[in-house]
């Protein structure tokens, strides 16, 4: 199965499980959760599901596509699902055989893996999911969100597609994945991949990535303030991709860094403010 | 009697609260039945990754009946005069539901009353089993609970179906909105359905069919068994601890070892960065030859059977080739940096909030190296290579390796000054000075090592003291007291008669730089009564007597080195008539002295009357020279019988001499004379304490 199939097939398995197919979120982000679709969605009462993919840099992993398994950019399958059916842990396993994997020829484990994102008030109980050793997804019921007690919580659930792409495809190395019968992984993806690091890496300016951080942490600031929430919380997403470029440039000291992310962080008090007021006056976010 | 059994089927229970929970639900379970009056042969608990199970054997059906005494109104108001039943008579009747016939009066200490009997029937036991079972549930704790589903509801991880069986009969109750059944479900991936159970023996019999063993040491023997024998096939074991152990069984509800090869290219990294990946990555067993040196194999262990485990074993493989190649990537990027060039870094890592960088810490280790050095005698390339290992103690902290595996600080650390050329003894040092890090845990191989790991610890634990983040309670953030028993590991394991603690603590302290004076002084004091406390608790794990540690530990901390060679000496002469009768001459004079009013402990030889103090005082000089040259040569068997040879000086004198005699120049030269026996035995312990058995029949 090629990685476009793998795609179809996993929106469709969970569009058939009443799940909302959405698009991409348009920023840059490391990661599906960030995503307001999921950050700002598993506040409030009412239930929600969507499924969506989420392109996902994290510039330090980058290895200018010269290593078979690191990527600057890779692709996450994202789930929500507030409330969680009861045997979401079977309907997981369900989409993993719609993918055409026969489960009783492999092993499956969920192994401990809690997570927390002190920044956005973020964390979660779950595990991470091994298909035959490998990482494939990781398996989260969220129980806060901008330090609000979830209720009811939701369950998030994120495949790595290309390690599930190599698995299936059985490769060695993630360029070549089949994207479809007549492209690789690499075809598409490689010269991307390596400029991205050689920006990252070299070509970046630090200066002017110090300079962004500031107007867009200012902007971001003022209009948290004035109770904008969705452009302000974009503002924060900026930051912290600015951030992850300039930690992979080796560009922050330590301190700079702990400075750094106690600013993000107060863009995500601000953020959560405006959630909980907007919680209060039962503006439910998901309503 | 009927078999009871309870599981509660959960998504997957962290593989570290697993065996705590079994033991837990039984221990809950045993004392919540004593409520009841129901008798039970015994109660078995069992847990895999998906369930907790509680199996109690031969279970009473029924409470039995009793019969109750019910008190009622006092007879005085219940009674006529002429013995006709009143209001309240009635009414006690009525509300007791006996004849009134059944009514009679008993004296209390209040006076009359009327009384009846009643017979309370007993409950059955499916009535309480409704009740018990979900308060067991609710009962267990875990160190971390989540939310699922209600607000109200928190478990370990989402309950998903419930099965309570007495007999045949289902006990039904409803917990976190699920409903009992008389099903469960067998290992997932083989069987997704439900399986139907009769009763408790055929849930044990379904399940094993299903691919589940319930029994944790059936697991864990499965898997030690197997693990060894397949290791043997390439001329090697498997390495694991306990814990790892554990954790890797409690993984599996079936477990199925399998040996995996590790290919050439990858393995060409440190032994210890490869065993991290094993381990923490694969959750897998590393397989080391009889020298110790790592295989280019593990062990994994699948959830489920054999069947397909081919396709399960090159899925590893292939992961374990990615992972290595990440551990490569980062070794290669290390070794690129020069360590010193990290140090200058290390101003950017925090050590402990209040207690600066870790490049502070690198500066004071540094001057405590300088400081100890000369104090334990090394010689002048001994504390140069102190100095150096010191100086690039905490590099390793800023290596990518470290970040990866942080448990490989210290000993990756020393791989990388060994390869930058450092002396044998500088990264011998630093790879150790993390050791130990527990109580059984290995010790640094050199002295060096083991003085880099001491001013380690010890600035670390005055530097908790000074800033008031010392233990208090079970309240202990930084691990002081593990810390506290590292530095009583490393001092006993070092072979000297006395080591400079007390000063080196101070040093330490004044490097923290407290507010005044007297700070230092107190700080030092809690840190002195803290450590003793430490060395006791380490003594009695080594089932050293409380009396004989009370006996080492009242010596100076100084001598903290010898606590433990000396109680082990003591320990064995524990039956001895010699130590018994030291011991209470020791006594005998701390009584004595207790009363007395001293002034001086000069003796004055023409004061001397008796021949019996004269012999004690000749005893005392000569046994002092021989106690203190054996004190030097660390010869502790020695002067216990040394100190024997006392033992009958000191009797005679005291059936002859009365020390508190009327002339007060010969009550005080008798006085001073026993305060330098007392001060002759404290040399090697406090004899006083031990506890002799005579003294105990008394």
């Amino acid at each position: 199965m090629n990685f476009q199939e793998m795609i179809f097939k996993l929106e469709m398995f969970w569009k058939k499980q009443g799940c909302i197919l959405l698009l991409p979120f348009d920023e840059q982000i490391g990661a599906g959760t960030l995503s307001p679709y999921t950050y700002l969605r598993v506040l409030g009462k009412k239930p929600w599901a969507t499924v969506y993919l989420q392109p996902s840099r994290r510039p330090a992993d980058g290895r200018y596509g010269e290593n078979p398994n690191r990527l600057y950019m890779h692709h996450q399958m994202q789930v929500i699902m507030k409330p969680p059916p009861k045997d979401i842990q079977e309907i997981y396993l369900n989409s993993l055989r719609s993918l055409g994997l026969k489960l009783v020829r492999h092993e499956i484990k969920f192994i401990e893996d809690n997570w927390e994102t002190a920044v956005l008030g973020a964390q979660g109980i779950g595990w991470e999911v091994r298909l035959d050793g490998l990482e494939i997804t990781q398996f989260t019921y969220f129980q806060q969100a901008a330090g609000i007690d979830l209720d009811p919580v939701s369950v998030e659930i994120t495949y790595g597609l290309e390690r599930l792409a190599m698995f299936i495809q059985k490769k060695d190395n993630v360029f070549d994945i089949q994207w479809n019968d007549d492209y690789t992984y690499g075809d598409l993806r490689k010269d991307m991949e390596r400029e991205e690091c050689v920006y990252a890496f070299e070509t970046s300016d630090p200066d002017k990535l110090f300079n962004l951080l500031n107007i867009y942490e200012e902007e971001g600031v003022n209009n948290l303030k004035k109770g904008i929430l969705y452009p302000g919380y974009q503002y924060l997403l900026k930051c912290s991709h600015i951030f992850n470029l300039l930690d992979a440039r080796g560009a922050i000291s330590i301190s700079e860094r702990v400075q750094i992310i106690s600013r993000i962080r107060k863009m995500a008090n601000l953020t959560a403010n405006i959630v909980l007021r907007k919680e209060e006056n039962n503006e439910g976010l998901s309503a | 009697m009927k078999d009871y059994l309870l599981e509660i089927y959960v998504e997957e229970i962290p593989a570290r609260f697993l065996n705590n929970a079994v033991k837990d639900l039984k221990t809950i379970a045993e004392s919540e039945l004593t409520k009841y009056n129901l008798h039970y042969e015994n109660i078995s608990t069992f847990g895999t990754p998906r369930r907790l199970a509680l199996c109690i054997k031969n279970l009473d059906e029924n409470e039995p009946d009793t019969e109750e005494e019910i008190k009622g109104p006092p007879a005085s108001i219940a009674i006529g005069k002429n013995g006709e039943h009143l209001v309240p008579f009635k009414k006690f009747a009525l509300s007791a539901d006996v004849p009134e016939k059944d009514l009679y009066i008993k004296e209390t200490s209040k006076g009359n009353y009327l009384f009846t009997r009643k017979i309370v029937k007993g409950r059955k036991a499916e009535d309480i089993l409704k009740i018990f079972s979900p308060w067991l549930i609710k009962s267990l704790k875990f160190p971390k609970t989540m939310h699922w589903d209600s607000k109200s509801i928190k478990f370990v991880r989402p309950i998903r179906s419930l099965l309570s069986l007495f007999g045949e009969d289902l006990v039904k109750f409803t917990y976190a909105g699920v409903e009992t059944e008389n099903s469960t479900y067998g290992l997932r991936i083989n069987q997704s359905n439900k399986i139907k159970i009769k009763d408790p023996a055929d849930y044990f019999k379904k399940l094993k069919e299903n691919y589940v063993i319930l029994s944790y040491d059936e697991r864990k023997n499965n898997v030690e068994k197997n693990a060894h024998a397949l290791a043997k096939k390439v001329n090697g074991t498997p390495l694991y601890s306990n814990d790892f152990l554990e954790e890797v069984v409690n993984l599996t509800e079936y477990p199925t070892p399998f040996l995996a090869t590790i290919g050439k290219e990858e393995f060409s990294i440190p032994q210890c960065i490869s065993i991290r990946v094993i381990e923490d990555h694969m959750k897998s067993f590393p397989c080391v030859d009889i020298n110790g040196k790592l295989l280019p194999y593990f062990i994994g262990v699948r959830n489920g059977c054999s069947d397909f485990i081919e396709i399960v074993k090159r899925g590893y493989e292939k992961v374990i080739k990615a992972r290595m190649l990440d551990g490569k990537f980062f070794f290669e990027e290390d070794k690129k940096i020069s360590l010193p060039t990290l140090v200058s870094k290390l101003s950017d890592v925090v050590f402990l909030k209040e207690l600066g960088t870790m490049k502070d810490k690198t500066d004071r280790l540094i001057i405590l190296s300088d400081y100890i050095s000369p104090k334990i005698g090394l010689n002048d390339s001994g504390s140069k290579a102190l100095k150096r290992s010191a100086y690039l103690s905490k590099a390793d902290l800023l290596t990518n390796v470290v970040r990866e595996f942080p448990d490989l600080q210290g000993e990756i650390g020393g791989i990388y000054a060994e390869l930058q050329g450092e002396e044998t003894e500088v990264y011998e040092a630093i790879k150790d000075q993390y050791l130990p890090r527990f109580a059984d845990d290995k010790l640094p191989k050199t002295l060096i090592g083991t003085c880099l790991s001491l001013i380690d610890k010890i600035d670390t634990l005055t530097g908790g003291f000074v800033v008031g983040i010392a233990v208090s309670g079970s309240k202990d953030p930084y691990g002081l007291r593990r810390i506290g028993n590292s530095v009583v590991l490393l001092l006993t394991s070092i072979n000297m008669e006395s080591f400079p603690l007390k000063e080196l603590v101070q040093v330490s302290i004044g490097l923290h730089k407290p507010k005044k004076e007297i700070e230092t002084e107190k700080i030092s004091k809690d840190i002195d009564s803290f450590l003793k406390e430490r060395a006791k608790g380490i003594l009695k794990e080594k089932n050293i007597r409380y009396d004989i540690i009370n006996a080492v530990t009242a010596l100076p901390l100084d001598l903290i080195v010898t606590y433990k060679k000396k109680a082990e000496i003591l320990m064995n002469h524990i039956n001895d008539e010699e130590l018994a009768s030291i011991a209470l001459a020791n006594k005998r004079v701390n009584n004595i002295l207790q009363n007395a009013d001293i002034s001086s402990k000069i003796i004055d030889k023409k004061l001397l009357f008796e021949k019996e103090e004269e012999c004690l005082f000749d005893a005392i000089q000569n046994t002092k020279i021989k106690v203190e040259n054996g004190l030097k040569q660390m010869n502790y068997e020695e002067i216990i019988k040394i100190l024997y040879g006392l033992s009958p000086v000191i009797s005679k004198f005291f059936d002859k001499v009365l020390v508190m005699d009327n002339d007060e120049k010969i009550r005080k030269n008798r006085l001073a004379m026993l305060i330098n026996l007392k001060e002759l035995f404290l040399k090697f312990a406090d004899f006083s304490t031990i506890v002799i058995e005579k003294e105990k029949n008394v």
